[in-house]
């Protein structure tokens, strides 16, 4: 039986600070923003207990590339006498530098502050942390981070770190307690900017080149670099010859793959300062700049803030959901090419995105017109879509629409449901528009606004692609993304590598840039304006701060994710006219399903029917169906299709797989959503017996071999027809105590050690950076039961209920020892290890996940799974609810809470 | 460690951020020899805009010179208009003074057409 319909949802509010100055709108940097032609690379090697203390760091310093010098530092206080002696005789041996970290320390901040070196290293937050002397909370713009001292002296900067995600951090030297000016400027007011540093993580610069998460070890075999990342089980031990050699690949290893990813971004041929790249979406900004494109808040910086409120509650993300809970089927799964680029092709995006500000007038006859009218003939009509720029405002009357709300009575999340509302809600024509195609009604709408594109801008110029002519982009005269998907299908088809890097251009310059908020977590509430759907704008207080990106145009994001739930919406449509089923979608792909009783050549013509339905929304150079069908449809490494199935749990939760001969099933597809937290319970060395190897690579697969043998036996439990019976005890690994690892990677998250560090000496302690793991105690009935107090007769009300121990523990590869070591990071209090909850408990229910968004989806239900009728009496206004997920789709135990500002309406 | 400091790295690298390239070159003479006898100019007194370029010493003060006929903060009532005025006649002095290094070079190459025997490969043929 499903949890009751929520009565209270949510729509996404517009927010920035009183006095707000969009980073679009600020002058170009008026000082010297390059690094000098100095190098320092280095990299640390820690001892293996929690605290990950420095033994040995190894350095090269270069000039231009040319090796200068090269050296290790150590800590003459922690290092043994022995090990100090090896270092010394190694040195010796080799020629190389030998100094203590204290000079090390000195000398980064020589080279890297005062003679502005590149400072290099591969995860260099990790490292800068061993190396500093203390550490602290980091203030204004970089608070949430941590600032490391490197010098006792105040006239020498800190190290400021924020971790902004797995692959990036923000780095920079904060302002040295000193003048930086004289009088004369002082007394003018006058300030000069002070070197705020050039750090690059090579891991971060990898990540944004290639859309990719690597270890050095697979860096250096991707880039093809001569110097390989050599393996040790030296950790810990004695420093040998052997270990030290190893330490100086590493950095040797660093410098190569940074030197090949340099190479790499020079030949974008942008403007941009490598320095300043973080992630792909760096990336597509400095394509925009390069073109000369102006974001909107600098062409338009009055852009009334009430309307961004009206966009922004339009805005929902992609549509993610199943059909067909926990039942293999066979299906034909499809995905449409580019899908965020198609849309913004068809409804002539672009042109936005080169405007000098836009236009909104009223439409409200016209647009309901279009409603009564449109079909979805119409919309194989490429024109139709650009009459697309259109937001309406209605109160829902049972219209299929998104509806973001507490499904769980936890977290917020999106699903395609019946709504009701008695308050008016914005969308945009094109949700409104599916739910036309999906019910049959068209949505009476109270009000219309669509939108032009003003004049195209002044200044907008022509770039070629990685300097080739060949890969030529004229904003002027072209729709840039269609060129884009339009230049990698050439460069794929030349089997030319850069159509990768053309893809990661494409991507990024879709979408995400245009719907960027950056999220500020400050310690106490500031003032910050809330901008609402209804048009009015109030000011509150709220620790949650979000303000808009450098390219932030809410209206794009809006209209492109809902073109994209309209192209899915249109797939289903088809799908069912043809009289087939569905069993999942994901955003930009759909698992056609064969019903029973159909046999495989009509359902693949059926399927086809539906493939081709979408041709004639092309609207690139090569010719062919935008919606595809997938590689995994057919036999590894040929055109032959084979029966392909579906097992699909919840939202991004499933798996594809073909049936041998026996009846086993062979993995092509599966998801790691809701696994990708928990360490690895045994290796890729040691699967589970039972289970036949993969035929294709686990990365194309998508998953780690555990939850690869995990996959297999869920599906096999639904084929032998026990579905709920997923037995997990065919691996050993699985009973013990199954562990997250966490890095410390703000004072929030280390304060979960503070009880381990209290009373040690610095170098004992867990350090910002360093990692730490984090288990779940045994809850509700299967928790350790109370010894039972005799009650008070003096004390009044109820009892107090001890809550759920959290327990965390110092990193420790090996689960039972970090068992051992498990205590409550709220309590202190010592955890026992039959207190935590082993893999085989945590993924127990995993088979079961429910799909809260439908009915007909929980634990053990099965089959499809049925709209909601959400009858809302209640609207929130929240901030950006991706914040409280983890990237694994779990939640994210450190980030506060997403901004909620507001509920109107009547709470029931 | 005996090359801890390196104290004219240090001044060249304070030379280059005062002057915000590593490449300054004097924009009306041409002077490049030493950074430490280059100047940031700005083209109109920092009141009024931020945008600036190196100069040598000699020609930063000819041109500082003319702009004390004009206040160094805005004083109108349209205080962007009066800026970009400025701006465009304080631009239009850099560009006289750049002019008279262009005809200078001129006058020297065609003395040097003149009077000197051109280098091994530069014959007409």
């Amino acid at each position: 039986m499903s949890l009751p319909s929520p009565n209270e949802i949510a729509v996404r509010a517009y927010t920035e600070k009183p006095g707000f100055k969009p980073v679009s709108g600020k002058g170009r940097t008026s000082f010297l923003d390059e690094p000098s032609q100095w190098t320092l690379i280095f990299d640390t090697e820690t001892t293996i207990c929690p605290a990950q203390s420095l033994r040995v760091g190894s350095y090269q310093l270069r000039y231009g590339g040319v090796l200068e010098q090269e050296g290790l530092f150590f800590d003459p206080t922690t290092l043994s006498v022995t090990d100090q002696t090896a270092i010394e005789n190694y040195t010796s041996t080799h020629d190389l530098r030998l100094i203590t970290v204290a000079q090390f320390r000195r000398f980064l901040l020589y080279r890297g502050f005062t003679l502005n070196a590149s400072i290099v290293g591969f995860n260099l937050p990790f490292d800068i942390s061993r190396i500093a002397i203390n550490h602290g909370p980091a203030r204004r713009h970089m608070r949430g981070g941590f600032s490391f001292k490197l010098s006792q002296y105040p006239d020498q900067p800190a190290v400021r770190i924020k971790h902004l995600s797995a692959r990036a951090a923000l780095m920079d030297f904060a302002a040295p307690g000193k003048q930086i000016d004289g009088s004369g400027m002082r007394n003018r007011d006058l300030k000069t900017a002070h070197n705020r540093g050039y750090f690059f993580d090579v891991k971060t610069l990898a990540a944004s080149l290639t859309s990719r998460s690597f270890s050095l070890e697979g860096l250096c075999a991707y880039l093809g670099v001569e110097t390989k990342k050599q393996a040790t089980d030296e950790h810990g031990g004695p420093l040998t010859a052997e270990y030290l050699d190893y330490a100086r690949a590493d950095v040797q290893a660093t410098w190569e793959c940074h030197d090949a990813l340099r190479e790499q971004y020079d030949g974008h041929g942008l403007d941009k300062p490598m320095h300043r790249v973080l992630s792909e979406a760096s990336i597509g900004k400095a394509y925009l700049e390069q073109m000369g494109v102006q974001p909107l808040l600098a062409c338009q910086p009055d852009f009334p803030r009430e309307l961004f409120g009206t966009i922004m509650a339009s805005y929902f993300g992609g549509r993610a959901e199943i059909r067909e809970r926990r039942v293999s089927r066979q299906v034909l799964y499809c995905d449409f090419k580019s899908m965020y680029p198609t849309v913004n092709a068809l409804m002539r995006l672009w042109e936005f995105v080169t405007a000098d500000g836009m236009t909104w007038q009223d439409s409200t006859s016209e647009t309901q017109a279009f409603l009564d009218r449109i079909t979805a003939d119409d919309l194989q009509d490429p024109d139709t879509w650009r009459q697309l720029r259109t937001l309406v405002q209605l109160c829902p009357d049972n219209d299929v629409l998104p509806v973001r709300a507490k499904y769980n009575e936890k977290t917020h999340t999106i699903g395609l449901n019946h709504l009701t509302s008695d308050q008016p809600l914005w969308y945009t024509l094109a949700d409104c528009a599916a739910s036309k195609l999906l019910t049959g009604k068209p949505p009476r709408i109270k009000q219309a606004l669509t939108f032009e594109p003003g004049p195209m801008q002044a200044g907008l110029k022509p770039i070629d692609l990685f300097g080739d002519p060949a890969f030529r982009v004229d904003p002027r005269k072209e729709d840039v993304f269609n060129r884009l998907v339009d230049l990698r299908d050439q460069a794929k088809a030349d089997e030319n590598p850069v159509q990768q890097q053309i893809k990661i251009v494409a991507n990024a310059t879709s979408y995400g840039i245009f719907v960027e908020v950056q999220r500020d977590d400050a310690p106490k509430p500031e003032r910050l304006m809330i901008y609402g759907p209804d048009g009015d704008g109030y000011e509150t207080a709220s620790t949650a701060l979000e303000q808009p990106g450098k390219f932030f145009h809410p209206l794009l994001a809006t209209l492109i994710t809902g073109s994209a739930r309209l192209m899915l919406a249109l797939a289903e449509r088809r799908t069912l006219d043809e009289g087939l089923g569905w069993v999942f979608c994901d955003t930009d792909s759909l698992a056609i399903s064969r019903p029973d009783g159909m046999d495989q050549a009509e359902f693949q013509a059926r399927a086809m029917s539906v493939v081709d339905w979408f041709t004639s929304l092309n609207p690139y150079r090569k010719p062919g169906s935008i919606l595809q069908i997938e590689d995994v449809n057919y036999q590894a490494g040929t055109n032959v299709l084979e029966p392909l199935y579906a097992l699909a749990i919840s939202a991004k939760r499933y798996a594809l797989f073909n049936l041998d001969s026996d009846g086993t099933p062979i993995l092509r597809k599966a998801s790691a959503h809701g696994l990708g937290h928990l360490r690895p319970p045994y290796g890729e060395d040691d699967p589970a017996p039972g289970v036949p190897a993969p035929i294709v690579p686990l990365h194309e697969i998508g998953v780690r071999r555990w939850q690869y043998d995990l996959w297999f036996h869920i599906i096999s439990a639904d084929l032998r027809g026990e579905p709920d019976r997923v037995c997990l005890d065919y691996h050993p690994a699985l009973k013990k105590p199954a562990l997250s690892r966490y890095g410390a990677t703000s004072p929030a998250l280390l304060r979960w050690m503070e009880r381990y560090n209290d009373g040690k000496p610095y170098h004992q302690q867990v350090k910002p950076f360093g990692f730490l793991v984090s288990m779940t105690a045994k809850s509700g009935l299967w928790a350790k039961p109370d010894c039972g107090t005799i009650a008070d007769p003096w004390k009044r009300g109820r009892p107090f209920k001890a809550a759920t121990p959290k327990p965390i523990s110092p990193f420790e590869r090996d689960s039972c020892k970090a068992a051992t070591q498990a205590f409550d990071r709220v309590t202190g209090e010592p955890v026992l290890a039959d207190q935590l909850k082993s893999y085989a408990e945590c993924l127990g229910q995993y088979h079961l996940s429910s799909e809260d968004k439908f009915e007909n989806a929980e634990f053990t239900d099965h089959g499809l799974t049925r709209r909601r009728h959400v009858i809302a009496h209640a609207v929130r206004l929240i901030g950006k609810e991706a914040n409280k997920v983890g990237e694994a789709g779990e939640v994210d135990p450190i980030c506060g809470k997403i901004g909620i500002y507001k509920s109107t309406g009547e709470h029931l | 460690m005996n090359d801890l400091t390196s104290p004219e790295e240090e001044r060249r690298e304070k030379d280059f951020r005062r002057l915000r390239t590593r490449n300054p070159v004097c924009l009306t003479c041409g002077y490049n020899k030493h950074p430490a006898a280059l100047e940031l100019s700005h083209i109109v007194p920092k009141g009024f805009h931020d945008d600036a370029g190196p100069q040598c010493r000699n020609c930063h003060r000819e041109l500082s010179d003319r702009e004390k006929d004009y206040p160094y903060q805005p004083q109108t009532l349209n205080p962007t208009m009066e800026t970009i005025g400025r701006y465009l006649l304080a631009l239009s002095d850099w560009f006289i003074q750049i002019a008279e290094t262009i005809a200078a070079f001129g006058r020297w190459l065609m003395f040097q057409a003149e009077h000197v025997l051109p280098y091994e490969g530069e014959a007409e043929t």
